[in-house]
């Protein structure tokens, strides 16, 4: 059986309409865990390479 | 101007007093424009429509029984997903919690209706706030959220569908949220005026929890003026909350005055060499504008500290913390963005110490505003850097510095980029305001940030500002609606 075509103009009124979903990762999960496993490392490098001076302790409840 | 949506908080009301249109209409308009539009920019997750009308009809008793009203009284609004109202879906933006009901409404939602308000929506927002780091800007159950402005680009995030709406005259006003940017970013991207309170002075009660050392909830609307109608509002001490900082907010603090004196704190090349090529001009402008209100101009700097660092392991530990049974039980990975699942996943692994020494440089980073706030009075610096993104590029951080929509090299990015996620860090709150356009017709922006508690100030001076300029009163072409039934 023949598919009808949708007149052109109705279809990209269509598209716009619908939630996009088409720019989802394509990289496997695990290969995205691990990317961001190595850029919270290196964030946390970045912490320890800062030096804090003794008596800079957090408030345990913040208030800014 | 086809839509009395697009009007200003007062100019509502004198409508309202003045029974040009009712309560009731106001709903009625909100709820046709959502039903036809809010489909095509992925602007809304629901449409309340018996609940706008039992709040329309209330709020035309109250017009017609009252001598004086308050502002807000017949004003349709929308509100992010991830605040609870009774009975509605609150979704968090979020697949795992797509059928999720609650049984209560948020803080805000209460003190909006005590104040009047109608709810017409729940609005589209980035998947749990976008907590774990999305790539993509369609990380969120109702698709990428398109801009009215260009609808190829995005809105911005995480309060997509709050800016969007807003924007496309779907409702006068909206409720966002902002961890790090969510309320910042999408008024910029999207035109509309945009206000983060400092942290603790609007109840956080029925808002879903991400980072809640971070978390605040504030209006984006028309101008600066109806930001402070609806902070007065939503302000508020609540035992409910216990990050709330027991104050509140009268917009009789934010009277026109004289703003010579008023010390304005910069970054040099803030307004130049650091933004977007096609963003300058207009930044160039908003600088002359601020300039002729007679301001002292101060030069400051942001403190060298890792602050995005610093923003980031906070915000994946306590968003981690938040959702660790999502993550645990594996429905973490129903996200649509698998960045933002992998994120949440890897926060679990974020140490204690390292938590805290995130916690130790925001203390350094608190006590470095300290000593800029005995300088200026306020810091004025782009909201955004550069327009908005197209809505299928990545928000890898290697593309921030490249030109939207080219895929080739820009400038790269410095001077207070920072300013976003530290005012976060700091709690500080900020105003975003529409400043003009890119040369590619996008909207841009400008964010005053003061001192903890110091909105008056900023919108006293963002009021101001839209005195003498026009770009918040402009609005997007908006292509009329498919007839329905067709």
């Amino acid at each position: 059986m023949s598919r009808r075509k949708r007149p052109k103009s109705r279809a990209r009124g269509a598209a716009l309409a619908r939630p996009r979903r088409a720019t989802r990762d394509p990289r496997p999960a695990m290969r995205t865990l691990r990317e961001v496993r190595k850029n919270q490392m290196e964030t946390g490098e970045e912490l320890r390479g800062t030096t804090v001076p003794v008596g800079t302790e957090p408030a345990f409840i913040f208030t800014p | 101007m086809e839509t009395p949506l697009y009007l200003t908080i007062s100019e509502l009301r004198d409508g309202l007093r003045r029974k040009q249109f009712s309560a009731v209409d106001l709903a009625r308009a909100a709820l046709d424009r959502l039903e036809a539009l809010g489909g095509r920019y992925n602007a809304v997750a629901s449409v309340l429509h018996d609940r706008a009308m039992r709040e329309a009809r209330a709020a035309d008793r109250r017009l017609r029984g009252a001598r004086r009203s308050g502002p807000l009284v017949g004003i349709p609004y929308g509100a992010k997903d991830l605040l609870a109202a009774a009975g509605a879906p609150t979704t968090w933006g979020a697949p795992p919690f797509a059928r999720q009901v609650l049984d209560y409404d948020a803080a805000v939602i209460e003190s909006l209706r005590r104040a009047g308000a109608v709810l017409v929506a729940k609005l589209a927002m980035i998947e749990l706030a976008g907590g774990g780091g999305y790539r993509y800007p369609s990380a969120s159950l109702q698709g990428a959220c398109r801009n009215p402005w260009n609808p190829a680009h995005w809105s911005g995030g995480s309060s997509s569908g709050t800016g969007a709406a807003v924007a496309a005259g779907l409702v006068p006003f909206g409720i966002g949220s902002e961890t790090s940017g969510s309320i910042l970013s999408p008024s910029a991207n999207c035109g509309v005026t945009g206000l983060r309170p400092t942290y603790g002075l609007v109840s956080r009660y029925g808002a879903m929890a991400l980072a809640w050392t971070m978390d605040k909830i504030g209006p984006m609307c028309r101008s600066a003026e109806d930001c402070g109608w609806v902070l007065e509002a939503i302000a508020g001490t609540d035992p409910r909350d216990p990050g709330a900082a027991g104050r509140g907010f009268n917009m009789r603090q934010a009277a026109p005055r004289r703003w010579s004196g008023v010390r304005v704190g910069y970054v040099p090349g803030d307004f130049d060499g650091n933004v977007h090529p096609t963003a300058r001009a207009a930044m160039r402008a908003a600088v002359a504008a601020f300039r002729s209100l007679g301001v002292r101009w101060t030069r400051i700097s942001l403190p060298a500290l890792p602050i995005d660092a610093a923003a980031r392991t906070i915000i994946r530990a306590e968003g981690s913390a938040v959702f660790r049974d999502l993550i645990t039980g594996g429905d973490v990975w129903k996200l649509v963005d698998r960045r933002q699942a992998a994120g949440l996943r890897a926060g679990l692994e974020v140490t204690a110490v390292e938590y805290l020494s995130a916690m130790r440089v925001r203390r350094m980073l608190q006590d470095a505003f300290r000593r800029i706030f005995a300088e200026v009075d306020v810091i004025l610096a782009p909201t955004r850097y550069a327009p908005a993104g197209r809505i299928d590029e990545p928000l890898d951080p290697q593309w921030r510095t490249r030109a939207p929509g080219t895929g080739r090299r820009g400038t790269p990015v410095g001077g207070g980029v920072a300013l976003v996620p530290a005012g976060n860090l700091v709690g500080v709150p900020a105003l975003s305001l529409p400043c003009g356009f890119s040369t590619t017709r996008l909207p841009l922006a400008v964010q005053l940030v003061g001192p903890p508690f110091g909105e008056a100030l900023l919108v006293g001076l963002g009021r101001a500002y839209q005195a003498i300029t026009d770009w918040h009163r402009r609005t997007p072409p908006i292509p009329p609606a498919p007839r329905r039934g067709r």
